[in-house]
C-alpha cells in the first residue's frame, strides 16, 4: 500500500470523525462522573439502544433522519427511566458497587436487545442521500456520511461548551462538579439536576449508537468495545472535564484510527514485512492503551482534569 | 544558639485567588511547645498540612531535623520523626486500639514486607503499643473496636499513634477539640508531662489550654505570622489583641 | 487451640470438596467432578482478587487478563511441543506477575474510578493483543496440544488426580493468604485501605505495599488461568474479556470481600447459579444481570459473612 498524501488526510478525517463519536460518548460520561460522582459502565448500553432504535425507526418510518431523529429523545427515556429505577440508590455508594451493579445492568441490556432483535450483526446503510462522496479537495473524495458526523459533532461541542458556560443550567452543571453538598444546600434540586444530566449523556449516547450504525456494525455487546475507549479517553482527558473530553477524543480517534492504517506499512519499513505483517495490527489495537499509559506516567490526572474542591 | 529542630522560611500557599499562608517564617526550638493560635481561616490548618507534608508549598522552605524536607511526603517526614494528630479524627477505624497503635509502631520499626509471621502476636510490636496506650490512659480499652470508642479516647488513642513512632517533633492539630471540660483538662495534664521531653506545635483554639502548655505562641492573621513570643509577650501585644484576643481575655 | 466459627466453615467447605471425586464416582456423574474442579480454579481466581480488592481495597477490573496470560503460559509452549507442566506453570506465574508488575506501576499512581477504568483498559490491551496472535488462534482461540506433563508425578490426564491437584492448590493458596493478611505486610495494605492519609502520617508509604499486593494477586491469577486451560483445554482470548474480570469480582462480592474463604463460596455459588439458569433459558444472562444487581444493592455482605457472622477482622 502507497502512502499518498490524499490517503493520510483521507484517514485523518476518518480519525477526527470516530473521535468525534468518542467525544459524544466521552461527554456524556464524564459529565455524569463529574457530578454524581457516578461510574457508569451501562453507558455502552445507551448507545446501544440508540443503535437499535435508529435501526428500528427507521425500518419503521422509511426514512434515516426521522429514525435518528425518533432515536434520539427515545434514548433519552430510556436513560431517564434507567436512572429513575435502578441509579439513583447508586449515588451514595462506593464505586466498587456502582460498577458492579451498572455491569449487572449491561448484561440485562444485551440480553434484552438480543431477545428482542436477535444476536446476529444486523448492518444497515448509509441513506442514499447521503452515501456519495464530495470533493473535500482535488483528488480527495471523502464520504458525505462521515464528513456529516464531523459536523454534528462540532456543533454539538459547540452546543455543549455554550450550555456548560453561558446558561443557568450550565452554571450549576459546573457549580456540582466542583462542590456537589453546597449546591445541595442552596437549594437546587439536585435530584432534578442529576436527572437532566442522565438525560443529556444519554441523549449524546444515543446521537453516537444512531449515526454509528450505518459504519459499524450494531450487535448485542457493541457499546462496551467502544466505553472501554471512551474510559482511555476520559483518563487521558481528564475526569469531569468536557474540554479533556474533547481534546481526549481526537486524540485517542486519531491514534487508534492512524495507527491502524498505517502502522502496518510504517513497521515494514523498518522490519521484515512478514514480522510488521503481524506486529502492525497487534500494536495498533494496543496503541491507544499505550498512548494512555504514557500520558498517565507523567499527569496521572489527565491533561485537563476539572480541579475539584471537595 | 542551637538549631532550631523545625525552620520555616518563606512558605507561601494559594488556593485560587485565596493566599492561605503568606511568606511565613518561623522557628521551633529543640524541647519547646510551640503553639500557633489564629481566627478561624487564618490558614493554620493549611501550615499544618505544609509541615506535615500532605501539601506541597508554592514557596518557601522547610527544615526539619537538619534537613530540608520540602520536597518530601508525609510518610517520609514521619519515619523522620515527625508525627501528628488530626483536626478531624483519623484513626483506622476497623481495628482494634491496640492494633492502631501497633500499626504505628510497625511503621517505625523495621520492614513491613514480612509476609509470614502475624503481626498480632509480635511482641516488638505489641508491648511499646500497650506501653503508649496506658501512657494516654487507655490501657483498659486496647481491644476496643476503635470505632466504637469514645470521641475522647479517639483523641487520645491519635496521641497515642503519634508517640508511638517515638518522635521528635509532634504537631497537634486542636488535640482538645470536641472534648468535655474534663476530658479537655485530662488531656492538658497529660500534654504538659510530654513537656520539654517532645517538641511540640500545638494548634488550638482552647487558650486556656495554650496559656497552660506553650512556652511560647505564634499568631496567625490572613495566612501571616504576626507575633511570636511568650504567652505573657503575646497577652501583651496590642495587635494581637485587637486581631484576636478581644479585650476581655485576662 | 478453640476452633473459631470461621475455622470450622473453612475446614468443612474443604472437606466437602474434597469428597466429590469419591461421590460422584459412586453416583456415577463425572460431570461433577469437571462441574466443581472448574469452581475450585475460578475459586483460586477469586481468593487472589480478594488479596487486592478485599483487604487492599483496589478495585481491579482487568484481574481475568492474569487468567489469560497464564492459560496462553500454557498453551503456547504446548503449540510448540513444550509440555513440562513446571516450566509451564513457572512461565504463567512470573509472566502474570511481569504483567501486574508493569499494570500496577502505572495504574496505582492513580486511584477511585480511574483506577478502576485504567485496569479495564489494560486487561482490554491484552484481550486484543490475544486476538492479534493469529498463529495461536487469534480470535477463535485454539485447542490445547496436550495438559502439562510433571514426570512421574501427577498425571493430569486422570479427573481424580487432576481434581485434588487444582484442591490442593486452592487450600495452599487459602492458607498462604491467611498468613499474609496476618503479617505485617498484609497489616500495611490493610491500614492503608482502612485509612490511606492516617497511613501516611505513621510512615508507610503505601504504594510499595500496594504494588507487591497487586503482583502476588496478579501471580495467582496467573496460576488458576494455567489450571484453567488444562481444565478446558482450549484457550481463547475471551479469557481475558472485561466481562470475565466482572464475573471474578462478582465472586469475590457474593461470596464475601476479605474474608478470603469467601470469594470459594463466591465461585461456587455464581457458577452454580449460571448453570442452572443456563438450563432454565438461552437468555439466563436476562436473570443474572438483575440478579447481581440485587446482590450489589442488599447483600453487600456476601455468604460467608452470613455463615459465620461479622468480624472479619478477628
Amino acid at each position: 500500500m502507497s502512502i499518498t498524501l490524499a490517503l493520510v488526510l483521507e484517514q485523518t478525517l476518518n480519525g477526527l470523525q470516530y473521535g468525534v463519536m468518542l467525544f459524544l460518548m466521552a461527554a456524556g460520561l464524564t459529565l455524569v462522573f463529574g457530578i454524581m460522582n457516578l461510574v457508569n459502565l451501562a453507558h455502552g448500553s445507551l448507545y446501544m439502544v440508540g443503535a437499535y432504535l435508529a435501526t428500528a425507526f427507521t425500518e419503521h418510518t422509511g426514512s434515516f433522519v426521522l429514525g435518528v431523529a425518533l432515536a434520539l429523545p427515545a434514548t433519552l427515556v430510556v436513560g431517564v427511566v434507567v436512572e429513575v429505577v435502578a441509579l439513583r440508590t447508586l449515588y451514595e455508594r462506593d464505586h466498587l458497587d456502582q460498577v458492579l451493579a451498572t455491569f449487572g445492568l449491561i448484561l440485562f441490556f444485551n440480553e434484552l436487545i438480543a431477545m428482542i432483535w436477535g444476536r446476529a450483526a444486523i448492518f444497515t446503510s448509509v441513506p442514499s442521500f447521503l452515501s456519495g462522496h464530495f470533493r473535500l479537495l482535488p483528488g480527495l473524495p471523502y464520504p458525505t456520511y462521515r464528513a456529516l458526523i464531523i459536523v454534528i459533532g462540532v456543533v454539538v461541542a459547540v452546543l455543549l461548551w455554550a450550555l456548560v458556560t453561558h446558561t443557568r443550567l450550565g452554571m450549576r452543571i459546573r457549580a456540582g462538579a466542583s462542590n456537589r453538598t453546597m449546591i445541595g444546600a442552596l437549594g437546587v434540586d439536585i435530584r432534578l439536576l442529576y436527572t437532566l444530566v442522565f438525560g443529556l449523556g444519554a441523549a449524546l449516547a444515543g446521537l453516537a449508537g444512531a449515526m454509528a450504525g450505518p459504519l459499524y456494525s450494531v450487535q448485542p455487546g457493541m457499546g462496551e468495545a467502544i466505553l472501554i475507549q471512551v474510559f482511555v479517553v476520559i483518563v487521558i482527558g481528564g475526569i469531569g472535564s468536557i474540554r479533556g473530553a474533547i481534546v481526549g477524543a481526537i486524540v485517542v480517534g486519531m491514534a487508534d484510527t492512524l495507527g491502524r492504517a498505517f502502522l502496518k506499512p510504517m513497521l515494514a519499513t523498518m522490519i521484515s514485512p512478514p514480522a510488521a505483517d503481524k506486529a502492525g495490527p497487534a500494536l495498533a489495537s494496543m496503541s491507544i492503551y499505550l498512548l494512555m499509559a504514557a500520558v498517565l506516567f507523567f499527569r496521572p490526572e489527565g491533561l485537563f482534569p476539572a480541579g475539584r474542591r471537595s | 544558639m542551637a538549631e532550631p529542630l523545625l525552620s520555616i522560611r518563606g512558605l507561601s500557599k494559594h488556593f485560587g485567588g485565596l493566599l492561605a499562608s503568606d511568606r511565613i517564617d518561623l522557628d521551633v526550638m529543640r524541647g519547646e511547645t510551640h503553639a500557633i493560635i489564629g481566627p478561624n481561616g487564618a490558614g493554620k490548618t493549611t501550615l499544618i498540612g505544609q509541615l506535615a507534608g500532605e501539601l506541597r508549598p508554592d514557596a518557601g522552605a522547610i527544615r526539619f531535623a537538619d534537613q530540608d524536607v520540602t520536597r518530601l511526603g508525609a510518610p517520609h517526614r514521619a519515619r523522620r520523626g515527625l508525627a501528628r494528630s488530626f483536626q478531624i479524627t483519623s484513626i483506622f477505624r476497623d481495628f482494634s486500639a491496640l492494633d492502631n497503635v501497633a500499626l504505628a509502631v510497625q511503621a517505625h520499626r523495621g520492614s513491613s514486607f514480612r509476609f509470614w509471621r502475624p503481626a498480632r502476636v509480635e511482641a516488638a510490636l505489641r508491648e511499646p503499643a500497650r506501653a503508649a496506650l496506658e501512657s494516654v490512659g487507655l490501657g483498659g480499652r486496647a481491644g476496643v473496636r476503635a470505632a466504637s470508642l469514645a470521641h475522647g479516647e479517639q483523641r487520645q488513642l491519635e496521641i497515642a499513634m503519634a508517640l508511638a513512632t517515638e518522635p521528635r517533633l509532634l504537631l497537634l492539630d486542636e488535640p482538645v477539640a470536641g472534648m468535655g471540660l474534663e476530658e479537655s483538662q485530662r488531656m492538658v495534664r497529660f500534654l504538659a508531662t510530654l513537656k520539654g521531653r517532645i517538641t511540640i506545635v500545638l494548634v488550638e483554639h482552647d487558650m486556656d489550654a495554650v496559656f497552660i502548655l506553650a512556652d511560647r505562641i505564634s499568631v496567625m492573621v490572613y495566612g501571616r505570622i504576626i507575633a511570636t513570643g511568650t504567652p505573657a509577650e503575646i497577652r501583651g501585644n496590642e495587635e494581637v489583641r485587637r486581631a484576636y484576643l478581644g479585650e476581655d481575655r485576662a | 487451640m478453640a476452633l473459631s466459627r470461621r475455622t470450622i466453615a473453612v475446614a468443612a467447605g474443604c472437606v466437602a470438596l474434597a469428597l466429590v471425586p469419591p461421590i460422584a464416582a459412586l453416583t456415577n456423574q463425572p460431570f461433577y467432578l469437571d462441574l466443581f474442579r472448574r469452581m475450585m480454579i475460578f475459586a483460586i481466581a477469586a481468593v487472589s482478587l480478594d488479596l487486592i480488592l478485599g483487604y487492599g481495597g483496589m478495585v481491579s477490573f482487568g484481574h481475568a487478563a492474569y487468567l489469560g496470560i497464564g492459560a496462553y503460559a500454557v498453551g503456547i509452549p504446548a503449540f510448540h511441543g513444550i509440555e513440562n507442566g513446571w516450566l509451564q506453570w513457572s512461565l504463567a506465574i512470573g509472566a502474570s506477575a511481569l504483567a501486574a508488575l508493569v499494570i500496577g506501576a502505572i495504574s496505582l499512581r492513580t486511584s477511585g474510578v480511574s483506577f478502576i477504568m485504567i485496569t479495564l483498559a489494560f486487561a482490554q490491551m491484552l484481550y486484543y493483543l490475544g486476538i492479534s496472535l493469529e498463529t495461536y488462534g487469534g480470535d477463535n482461540g485454539m485447542r490445547l496440544a496436550g495438559r502439562s506433563r510433571f514426570g512421574g508425578l501427577v498425571d493430569l490426564r486422570e479427573p481424580t488426580v487432576f481434581y485434588y491437584v487444582v484442591l490442593a492448590i486452592l487450600v495452599l493458596f487459602l492458607a498462604l493468604g491467611n498468613r499474609l493478611v496476618a503479617s505485617r505486610f498484609g497489616m500495611a495494605v490493610r491500614a492503608a485501605k482502612s485509612n490511606e492519609a492516617r497511613a501516611r502520617a505513621i510512615g508507610f508509604s503505601p504504594l510499595r505495599y500496594k504494588l507487591t499486593a497487586f503482583v502476588i494477586a496478579g501471580s495467582g491469577g496467573g496460576l488458576a488461568g494455567a489450571l484453567l486451560a488444562n481444565q478446558t483445554e482450549y484457550l481463547t482470548p475471551d479469557f481475558m474479556h472485561w466481562t470475565r474480570s466482572g464475573e471474578i469480582m462478582f465472586m469475590v462480592i457474593l461470596g464475601g470481600m476479605g474474608t478470603l474463604f469467601g470469594p470459594v463460596i463466591g465461585a461456587v455459588a455464581l457458577l452454580l447459579l449460571e448453570d442452572v439458569l443456563s438450563a432454565l433459558t438461552a437468555h439466563w444472562q436476562i436473570i443474572l444481570g438483575p440478579i447481581l444487581v440485587l446482590v450489589v444493592l442488599f447483600a453487600k455482605r456476601g455468604l460467608f459473612g452470613l455463615l459465620v457472622g461479622e468480624g472479619s477482622d478477628g
